[in-house]
């Protein structure tokens, strides 16, 4: 690609926060065209709560986790400053501060920003117990982290003037002060989301076992846009403090924490975008409706519609108005193509594209003697199972034969009662999944698993970030593989559009942009019509030669398993009963009589 | 010793007040995995429900005035309505969405039915004076005994026997059971889904009636927010206690409860403020160290 | 007269993947029909469509001539439909008792339900002394007995079992198709889900094979070979069963 199209890449990076931040930018001169006090301090406030419903947006939006403590890094930020800030007289009247901060006046910008610092600190720390619980256990930890701060500085008399409001803050925060933090804000939020580690964190949100199975460790990537969401709202509590002069625990208590959740969601929390239509689209509806309530005397009524708006929005488009798209980058004909990621505008010289996976092409990936009990019951006995670099294995055997139980061993989802998984002679028995995939095992899955909202591109570079590839490099390796697998035409379909025979070879060059020296390619085969397993077959049979990496395949389709594997392993009852080649294992009786079952008893019984 | 007794009590009652929200959400996220934040906002209506509705300053008595057993009635009545309207309005059109988009959703009713109270009785709070004798205190010997904290307690001791009873020896009480356990194999032996959700909904806005009457005699005042603490304190409850199992949700609300007292005891004084505080920094901890609570719901194995 | 169960051309799809395309079957009054085949062709998917768990893209299940396509499991199972899915689903809080009275609380007629709880009693003696046991306290073998007794209690006109000899004992195995075989005389219906296609021979009255979400084969036990079987089964001719089949 030619040099001449690094500018147009430049506006295709910036694209979403330029247009968001032009979009805010006309609204401010209007507003201060027009010169009115109310619509002008609505729009501040506006602009501030945009600085907190991104930095919301950076954690809810990329990791789909509902957090409601947020605001209790907005009061540590508001809190901060003011102690940073104030006048030592004004301080004196109503704290009672230790010497070095009560004597102290610090510069507006760095207060705020060594205040947000605070703020993202504290989030750090809390984080890293929050980050490791999931779902829903981790809204409600968000719960109490407000409320712990919340009692803390609602009694912290000394520091914070406890439940009452703490007046003198210096007031600088103007229209474009705030505008100004606002595109800050958005920018940040535009880089953070397109770097890997936005990257890995949306695939964890679209399909969390999938993301740790590419090697994404999902605690750590949970918590770095925790820190950057809790320093962005440490910085709207700032912005809100150095507005109003003043600050008071109140304002960061669940009504405000549930209007500035109402603002992303009814935006829509999965794109910047929808942040930002839900802050002006709340706040307008806000103004307006408190001008009624002031007139009519009908106290409660703007929230009362704003809360009635949120389940309208929650039941008819959880996913918010603007259901998860940015703004369309706009296409110039044939310039279309720059509208691809960084990766792909590096010339080709990609030696992290397709290469055979390091190390020594003789090593194997072994299960020794593993056995799994459950209560008791071993679900799987001592089975040993090996596969080489360059061969295809199959591992086949009834229902409840305990298959399911050996994957979840050798890709460490479970851990064994006796026994040992060894990959190249390093032991992974103990590893979590993640850990496993970082150490050469790649696995599709089941259920397929593609990232379902993430282009065909994405769902193979978060498999290349997930091994420790950079974005560009990552980009150039999902390329390649494209290319090989002949499905480049389809790189930027988002993958829930794909048919189903397509999902499933995605799935498997997912796996392979993890460049494995192992890849469990957990049945593939299901669900596909025999013309779609021929085309399987040939993709298959083609990786240990092309990436010297070795295929273990459960699969029930025998005409698969037995067209492509070099040898098969057969267990039944948790037990091996024989391992060999095709050929052999088609003769075996003992295979089919783990399939259909004792034909001694058969005969006699017949007609009954 | 009357310091020992009192803080006995002390730490029951309060253990009580928070046993009952906590099984009132307990038994809704049970069957259909919703978090109710609401329920604290359902205990709010219940107190309202007792005053004629109006932004005056001073609250004017309309079904407090009534009979007591009336009263109680009317109370249940309004508020076992208003549960079930919550259900069949907001959450049945979600009920396939997953728990964090059903926490949200019942936050936000939440919201909206206390903004609601605002504008019809006005954001202040308000005094109310149920049942005055209930407060006073009684002597027993040389120890003076709070009349109502005993009330509180026996009430709770009855409500739960009656559920348990109600919960082992009814056919609806069957269904709950078995659909808490595993939906829609119930449903595959014939049980109605909007049925055992509905009774569902309608025994947690029996508890939270009972709840508001005890605690607006208890605190003589109303508040659009009055439900907040409780349902805050409650969450922890069932946190501790193991999501999805009754027996935890009550147990959790008494361990709250007590170690909320025991705070209020042993903290130095001038930390005896922040000790809310400590008791949801609990709720970390034991996330943590046993994020299935302290009575484990049985986990199916699956592939992955 | 119409068959009691009629599949009629459905088709399934978990989300996007599709599971079942185009299944036909009918069962008779009074008969046993096993469905089988390999993993994933779609067997439990059939029985989960039936029971109303799942919604077909496209065709129609009848029960008795009338259409039962998309109700609530909870209505199928009030038109008479029972269902054992697979992996028992017991519930293991409740009692035994409790475990079994749960499929009558749709019922009104009171006789015939202490009627048919003796009966269930009869066919599972064991249960007798366990009544007050709660149902997680089970063995596996005792807990499939349990909820086929269960199944019986709904009044059905037709049972839908899903595997339910898998993980058991050969003698638990026998003991509950020996229950089948009764129930079938006491004029019973019921359609079996089974791996075993030596099993399904042994027991039912027809079969039907599936593979790959269609039905390769059926037939009556009678008229089909192991042969025949096994080509269906698992789409080439294996070695062992040469000269199998014609192609169907």
């Amino acid at each position: 690609m030619s040099r001449d199209l690094r500018p147009l890449a430049v506006a295709r990076y910036v694209w979403e926060p330029g247009t968001l931040g032009f979009g805010l930018l006309v609204l401010t001169l209007i507003v201060s065209a027009i010169g009115d006090k109310v619509i002008e301090r609505a729009v501040i406030v506006a602009l501030f709560n945009t600085v907190t419903v991104v930095g919301l947006y950076i954690f809810i939006g990329n990791s789909g986790v509902l957090a409601f403590g947020h605001l209790a890094f907005a009061m540590i930020g508001g809190y901060a400053t003011a102690w940073f800030t104030m006048s030592p007289t004004k301080k004196g009247f109503a704290l009672q501060l230790p010497t070095f901060l009560a004597e102290t006046e610090l510069p507006m910008l760095p207060a705020a920003i060594i205040s947000a610092l605070l703020a993202a600190i504290v989030t750090f720390i809390v984080g890293i117990p929050l980050m490791r619980l999931g779902g829903i256990a981790a809204s409600i930890g968000t719960f109490a982290v407000l409320m712990i701060f919340y009692t803390l500085y609602s009694n912290w008399d000394s520091w914070t003037f406890g439940a009452s409001t703490l007046v003198g803050i210096p007031i600088y925060v103007n229209l474009w002060v705030a505008l100004a933090w606002a595109a800050i804000a958005l920018l940040a939020a535009t880089v953070y989301q397109k770097s890997r580690f936005g990257l890995a964190l949306r695939a964890t949100r679209e399909n969390e076992v999938a993301a740790k199975a590419v090697g994404i460790n999902v605690p750590l990537q949970r918590l770095i846009a925790f820190v950057l969401s809790g320093f962005f709202v440490g910085l709207g509590g700032v912005l809100q403090a150095h507005y109003l002069g003043s600050i008071v625990v109140k304002a960061f208590w669940l009504g405000p924490t549930f209007i500035a959740l109402a603002m992303l969601i009814i935006g829509g929390q999965r794109s910047l975008t929808g942040a930002v239509i839900g802050v002006v689209l709340v706040s307008a509806v806000q103004e307006v409706l408190r001008q009624i309530e002031s007139i009519i005397g009908l106290f409660g009524l703007s929230q009362l519609v704003i809360a009635l708006i949120m389940l309208v929005i929650l039941i008819v488009r959880p996913n918010g108005i603007a259901m998860g798209r940015e703004i369309p980058f706009p296409s110039f004909g044939s310039l279309r193509r720059v509208a691809a990621p960084r990766g792909a505008l590096e010339p080709a010289a990609a030696e992290h594209a397709i290469v055979p996976a390091g190390g020594n092409l003789d090593e194997r990936l072994e299960a020794f003697d593993v056995t799994v009990r459950f209560g008791g019951l071993a679900a799987v006995d001592r089975v040993t199972l090996s596969v080489g670099r360059r061969e295809i294995v199959g591992l086949i055997g009834p229902n409840g034969a305990g298959k399911t139980t050996i994957v979840n061993v050798i890709t460490g989802f479970q851990k064994p009662t006796q026994g040992k998984v060894v990959i190249g002679g390093v032991d992974v028995t103990n590893l979590p999944p993640h850990a496993i995939g970082r150490k050469g095992l790649a696995r599709t899955f089941q259920a397929v698993r593609l990232y379902p909202d993430m282009p065909v591109r994405e769902n193979l570079e978060v498999a290349a970030v997930g091994v420790g590839l950079s974005r560009v490099a990552a980009g150039q390796r999902a390329a390649s593989i494209l290319d090989w697998m002949e499905f480049s035409h389809k790189a930027d379909a988002r993958a829930n559009t794909l048919p189903y025979g397509d999902e499933r070879r995605v799935g498997i060059g997912r796996a392979l942009a993890m460049a494995p020296r192992y890849v469990l390619l957990d049945e593939p085969a299901a669900g596909m019509s025999d013309a779609e397993c021929d085309e399987l077959m040939r993709l298959i049979s083609r990786i240990p030669q092309r990436f010297g990496c070795g295929v273990l395949l459960i699969e029930h389709n025998m005409r698969v398993i037995m067209g492509v594997c070099d040898r098969i392993h057969v267990i039944d009852s948790g037990r091996t009963i024989t391992e060999g080649t095709p050929q052999q294992i088609q003769r075996d009786p003992e295979v089919i009589r783990a399939y259909l079952g004792s034909k001694s008893g058969a005969a006699g019984a017949r007609g009954r | 010793m009357q310091a020992v007794v009192q803080n006995v009590i002390d730490a029951l009652s309060l253990g009580s007040l928070f046993a009952l929200t906590s099984l009132g959400i307990g038994l809704i996220f049970g069957i259909m995995r919703l978090i109710n934040f609401a329920h604290g906002d359902l205990i709010m209506i219940g107190g309202y429900a007792l005053i004629v509705p109006s932004t005056a300053v001073a609250a004017t008595m309309f079904i407090g005035e009534w009979h007591p057993g009336a009263a109680v009635a009317a109370v249940i009545f309004i508020v076992v309505v208003f549960a079930i309207a919550c259900e069949r309005l907001a959450f049945r059109p979600l009920r396939r969405a997953n728990p964090s988009v059903l926490l949200i959703t019942s936050f936000t009713l939440s919201f909206f039915l206390q903004n609601a109270v605002i504008m019809i009785y006005g954001g202040r709070p308000k005094g109310v004076d149920l049942w005055p004798l209930l407060v006073e205190p009684f002597m027993l010997g040389d120890i003076r005994l709070p009349r109502l904290q005993l009330v509180l307690i026996g009430a709770t001791a009855l409500l739960l026997l009656l559920l348990v009873l109600f919960l082992r020896r009814t056919a609806i009480g069957r269904q709950m059971r078995a659909a808490s356990e595993d939906f829609l194999m119930a449903r595959f032996l014939g049980v109605r889904a909007n049925r055992v959700i509905a009774a569902a909904f309608a025994i947690s806005g029996l508890l939270a009636a009972v709840i508001s009457l005890l605690f607006v005699v208890q605190n003589g005042v109303l508040k659009f927010d009055m439900g907040v603490p409780l349902v805050l304190a409650a969450f922890v409850g069932t946190v501790v206690g193991g999501m999805g199992s009754l027996v935890g949700a009550v147990i959790g609300g008494f361990v709250v409860g007590i170690a909320s007292v025991f705070f209020q005891v042993v903290l130095p004084l001038d930390m005896r403020l922040n000790r809310d505080a400590w008791v949801y920094g609990l709720i970390l901890v034991i996330l943590l160290l046993r994020p299935g609570g302290l009575v484990k719901v049985k986990a199916v194995q699956e592939r992955i | 007269m119409p068959p009691v169960l009629e599949v009629d051309d459905i088709y399934v799809s978990y989300g996007r993947i599709p599971a079942i395309r185009g299944v036909s079957l009918t069962v008779d009054e009074g008969e046993i029909v096993s469905l089988v085949g390999p993993n994933g062709a779609g067997k439990s998917t059939t029985l989960m469509t039936v029971a109303g768990a799942l919604v077909p893209t496209k065709g129609a299940v009848r029960l008795k001539g009338h259409p039962i396509t998309g109700h609530a499991p909870e209505n199928i199972a009030r038109l008479g439909v029972s269902f054992v899915p697979e992996g028992r689903h017991v519930f293991t809080q409740l009692t035994v008792e409790e475990n079994i009275r749960l499929g009558t609380d749709m019922r009104r007629d009171k006789d015939a339900i202490e009627a048919d709880f003796e009966r269930v009693l009869s066919y599972f003696p064991f249960l007798r002394e366990r009544l007050s046991t709660p149902g997680g306290k089970l063995s596996g073998g005792e807990q499939q007995q349990l909820v086929i007794g269960r199944a019986l209690m709904t009044a059905p006109k037709i049972i839908l079992v899903d595997e339910p000899s898998l993980g058991l004992g050969p003698i638990i195995v026998d003991r509950v198709y020996e229950i089948f075989h009764r129930l079938r005389e006491a004029g019973n219906t019921l359609l079996v889900v089974e791996q075993s296609t030596h099993r399904a021979l042994q027991n039912a009255d027809r079969i039907y094979v599936l593979r790959s979400g269609r039905i390769e084969l059926s037939g009556s036990s009678r008229d089909l070979t192991d042969e025949q079987l096994e080509f269906a089964y698992f789409g080439f001719d294996s070695p062992v069963g040469q000269g199998g089949g014609p192609h169907p």
